[in-house]
């Protein structure tokens, strides 16, 4: 044992000192020496795996894997939500952190609302807000009929809160939104007077009763427009517990790693309410320093209070992206609209190093510096990638372009490097083109990673995307920093290695149910579904082309008209004949009745609609009306229904070993099964029995036969399952 | 050597520890933990039928609509009026005679009218039927947000009998955000959850108090 122990000793030993990319044949003692040319994220064995699985319908922003912990990862969505993964990505858990915005179909363009805000019981942040509102509370003192008088308060926070009331007209709710809006509060939520009555308002207030009045209009200016995308979140570098989620709508924080969430800053109007990146010191954690829409925010109390940057260059404006230096904390680096700013100091003091007089190569989205060499720096701009040799002490001349044409032009959100092999570098693409209509750019299909391993000098897609969609974001594993994590708006997927060892074999009855499954034997196809929930909901191309012709053909059946009158007449008269004068009361005296009856029938056509009919044209309300519900169920019923069939091959092929994780998946199918079977009338269950229904044959909001209450599995098909 | 194999045997020890414990579950088990809470069909009719935004309810409504074109808009009409009629005749050849005939007609008419209108037309194509479409929206979201939320509370449910957390902040916390879906889904259902949870257990209360009184029962016996 003992002669054993010592060359294993000496083994272990040596593999500890040995450099990572040594060259073949070197010695231990030889200094580090860089391979010259990377390998690809894609290389042999590498496949993309899908990790939406349990995860809700939404459109995913970024991706943020924990450095703490790698089984860690956090997704941001545009909807509101952030998801948790403590498996890597097999399973998820999710926090709503700003109301879900859903479509309504009352007319076009309307929106329900899910969900509750979240309280924010942190002090200091509401004087910005407040003094917007008192502005805008003097504004109406000058205006006739306007209330003058204030409530005078000792507390400074009532006073304000009467004054916001009489400003904006609200009874019981907080226009700026720093209070709970529960039900408690919304239960005041546009019922009541209307707004076009503010002065009967203003008398009823003035009895000191409450007025559910509204201004309905300006009530969902304010609150029915929240901006719902969470943008990315930020993991706290020594504390894994605290992490902090940039949305549009504030900044939220979670101190108990992602369970529970709370808004700490909201800004002073929209533009420092939305928050584009936040960055925490790691020599002080107490300093954080938030990128906003309005400028750069500096809080020294770890996160609970903030005060607005005035250096030059970073006390408004759009702040994009802040970055410390991984390797000496003094040095930061802000990313703007405007170039990249750097500090020698922690944030004191910032100094311009990166400008161009072109608008699109001064938007500097995200900085990195190369972890080898540790001076040089890349940043990614919307006319491609620039790099520095020395990010330290480079000033406006030291920026070259990286990759020659490849990315000029291009909008590059991220640009970063793999820390396991030199020279390897991503970036992230989106083509946007200007809209032909209105402000603001449009996705073009040209979303894609790009992989360089010679240090940028050319580059390949290294993906180009995996469904309608585009790309938001990626993050590089910290288990394999060579692989990455991808986040598409419509998908999640993370490169791993093909699981190795020949090839699965399978029971003949496992084979069977493979082959059934995947070829719609056994589970209806995705196209069938679509066609199944539109013809149920009524949306069907189909049943609106019926309706279309129906709405013209209807012209020709008349309107009916039935009526029946009576009427009787009495009309006595007396005649008197003026020769005979008075001698006779009358000559002569007549009584005339009168009864008749009426009855009459009438039909009648308007035939102008077989003309012009509007309800038959592509361009009315019930068009539009359908046109937003497809809108809706497709990608909803694609995502959806795809992962049910996905985990269901997944649970015959390759099972999970974990009991927990295995668990979660049969959950997540019945999940899946009972909204799809849901929204298609049984179109599912009624697979379940053998049969193979017609999907054309769906009936309106009637569920399938046999896939309610009254399902039965056939004897043949249950010998079968 | 033997430090070797009592290494070993330590780390055996732990490693047999943690799937001893996972080990007692199965799947079939573990879900039977909850067969006690309504399933996700009853919950999501709950929800839909809170909303008034079942199917058959908008089916009906639909119907309703379609149906509407055979029940017409009825009118009727009663009137009364007095009439009076003077005339005088002036005879030209009795000149002395201011009025050769002088008449005098009082008339009285009384009727009524009924009128009934269709417009049957409605009953090929009628635009309100497409409006209750509308509702669709309402019923997706409805039974998407109920499905989904049930099954999050599920999931977090198993995760806590699985993997327990191991500090009572996050077992608190846990706790709360298994409080709070439910509490989402009585809002969306009415109180469905929590009422029917709450038949079972009170059913379950009652049979254990039923239990316990026998077993005192068997016991008083036995020592008398």
């Amino acid at each position: 044992m003992r002669r054993l122990s010592i060359p294993i000793l000496l083994a272990c030993l040596a593999s500890l000192n040995a450099p990572a990319f040594a060259q073949d044949g070197a010695g231990a003692a030889a200094p580090l020496e860089p391979i010259k040319k990377a390998q690809r994220s894609f290389a042999p064995g590498i496949y993309l795996e899908d990790i939406t699985n349990t995860l809700r319908m939404q459109y995913f922003r970024s991706v943020t894997v924990s450095r703490h912990d790698p089984k860690v990862a956090y997704v941001a969505s545009y909807n509101g939500y952030v998801f948790k993964t403590t498996d890597r990505g097999r399973t998820w858990d999710e926090s709503r952190l700003i109301v879900d915005r859903r479509p309504f179909f009352g007319d076009y363009g309307e929106y329900l609302y899910f969900g509750i805000h979240r309280f924010s019981d942190s002090p200091g942040v509401h004087g910005g807000e407040t003094l917007d509102l008192v502005a805008k509370a003097r504004r109406r003192y000058q205006t006739p009929g306007a209330s003058d008088s204030v409530g005078i308060d000792q507390d400074r926070h009532r006073t304000r809160y009467l004054r916001m009331r009489k400003a904006v007209g609200y009874s019981g709710i907080d226009p700026g939104g720093e209070g709970r809006a529960g039900a408690a509060e919304n239960v005041n939520f546009g019922i009541g007077l209307p707004g076009g009555a503010p002065r009967l308002q203003n008398l009823v207030r003035k009895f000191g009763k409450p007025t559910a009045g509204l201004n309905i209009k300006q009530t969902l200016l304010m609150r029915g427009v929240v901006p719902t995308e969470v943008r990315i979140v930020v993991e706290h570098p020594t504390n894994p517990k605290i992490v902090f989620a940039c949305t549009m709508y504030g900044l939220f924080m979670s101190y108990d790693a992602g369970l529970n969430w709370v808004r700490t800053f909201q800004g002073v109007d929209y533009r420092g309410r939305a928050i584009f990146h936040v960055a925490v010191d790691p020599r002080d954690t107490t300093k954080v320093l938030l990128a906003t829409g309005d400028g750069l925010y500096i809080s020294r109390d770890g996160g609970e209070n903030y005060l607005k940057a005035t250096q030059q260059g970073v006390g408004s404006g759009v702040i994009d992206w802040i970055y410390f230096n991984p390797h000496d904390s003094r040095y930061v680096f802000v990313g703007t609209d405007y170039g990249l700013l750097r500090s020698k100091d922690g944030g004191e003091k910032f100094e311009w190093i990166y400008f161009t007089t072109f608008p699109a190569a001064r938007v500097v989205r995200t900085i990195e510096i190369d972890p080898f060499d540790k001076k040089a720096g890349y940043i990614a701009t919307h006319d491609g990638v620039f790099m520095a040799p020395n990010i330290l002490t480079a000033t406006l001349d030291d920026w070259k372009r990286v990759g020659g044409l490849a990315l000029t032009g291009m909008e590059v959100s991220k640009v970063s490097l793999d820390s396991s092999q030199p020279g390897h570098l991503w970036a992230l693409t989106n083509m946007k083109v200007p809209r032909p209509m209105g402000a603001g750019l449009v996705d073009t299909g040209g979303a894609f990673i790009y992989e360089s391993i010679d240090a940028g000098n050319t580059w390949q897609i290294v993906f180009a995307g995996d469904t309608y969609g585009s790309m938001q974001w990626y993050e590089s594993d910290p288990i394999h920093p060579s692989r990455l994590w991808i986040c598409w708006s419509r998908s999640l997927t993370r490169m791993a290695m093909q699981p190795g060892g020949k090839g699965r074999t399978y029971s003949a009855a496992t084979a069977r149910e493979v082959h059934a499954l995947a070829n719609a034997d056994r589970m209806p196809t995705v196209g069938d579904v679509m066609i199944a929930a539109l013809r149920f909901n009524g949306s069907e191309i189909g049943r609106v082309l019926e309706y279309r012709w129906l709405s013209r053909m209807r012209s020709l059946v008349p309107k009916l008209q039935l009526s029946y009158t009576r009427a009787q007449v009495s009309w006595p008269a007396l005649t008197f004949d003026g020769i005979y004068g008075r001698s006779i009361p009358w000559r002569f005296r007549e009584q005339v009745g009168l009864t008749y009856s009426d009855w009459r029938v009438m039909l009648y056509w308007n035939l102008a609609p077989l003309v012009f009919n509007l309800e038959a044209t592509l361009f009315g309300r019930l068009e539009r009306l359908s046109y937003d519900i497809r809108s809706e169920v497709q990608p909803a019923l694609l995502r959806l229904y795809s992962e049910y069939r996905r985990l269901r091959l997944r649970m015959l092929t390759r099972p999970p070993k974990d009991l927990r994780v295995r668990v979660h998946y049969k959950l997540r199918l019945e999940e899946l099964a009972s909204y799809i079977d849901f929204s298609t009338g049984g179109f599912l269950t009624r697979y379940r029995r053998g049969d193979r229904p017609d999907p054309f044959a769906s009936p309106w909001f009637e569920r399938w036969k046999g896939s309610g209450t009254d399902f039965q599995l056939p004897q043949k098909t249950e010998s079968k399952r | 050597m033997n430090r070797l194999s009592i290494s070993v045997m330590l780390l055996s020890l732990t490693g047999l520890a943690t799937p001893a414990a996972a080990k007692q579950w199965t799947e079939e088990s573990l879900l039977a933990n909850f067969a006690h809470e309504p399933t996700v069909q009853q919950v999501q009719e709950a929800g839909v039928r809170y909303y008034q935004v079942h199917p058959d309810h908008i089916r009906s409504m639909r119907r309703n609509a379609q149906l509407k074109a055979l029940v017409p808009t009825v009118s009727g009409e009663f009137s009364n009026y007095l009439t009076s009629v003077k005339r005088n005749l002036a005879d030209g050849l009795y000149p002395t005679i201011q009025n050769k005939e002088l008449e005098q007609i009082n008339g009285d008419s009384m009727g009524f009218r009924v009128q009934a209108s269709w417009s049957l037309d409605r009953l090929v194509f009628n635009a309100e039927v497409l409006d209750v479409q509308s509702l669709i929206g309402i019923l997706d979201g409805v039974v998407r947000e109920v499905t989904t939320i049930y099954y999050i509370r599920r999931r977090l449910q198993i995760d806590m009998v699985l993997r327990p957390p191991t500090d009572l902040a996050t077992r608190i916390s846990q706790r709360i955000r298994i409080e709070e879906l439910t509490g989402l889904i009585d809002a969306m259902t009415g109180n469905y959850m929590s009422k029917m949870i709450g038949k079972v257990s009170s059913k379950q209360a009652k049979a254990r108090t039923a239990r316990r009184a026998a077993q005192l029962l068997v016991r008083q016996r036995a020592t008398n």
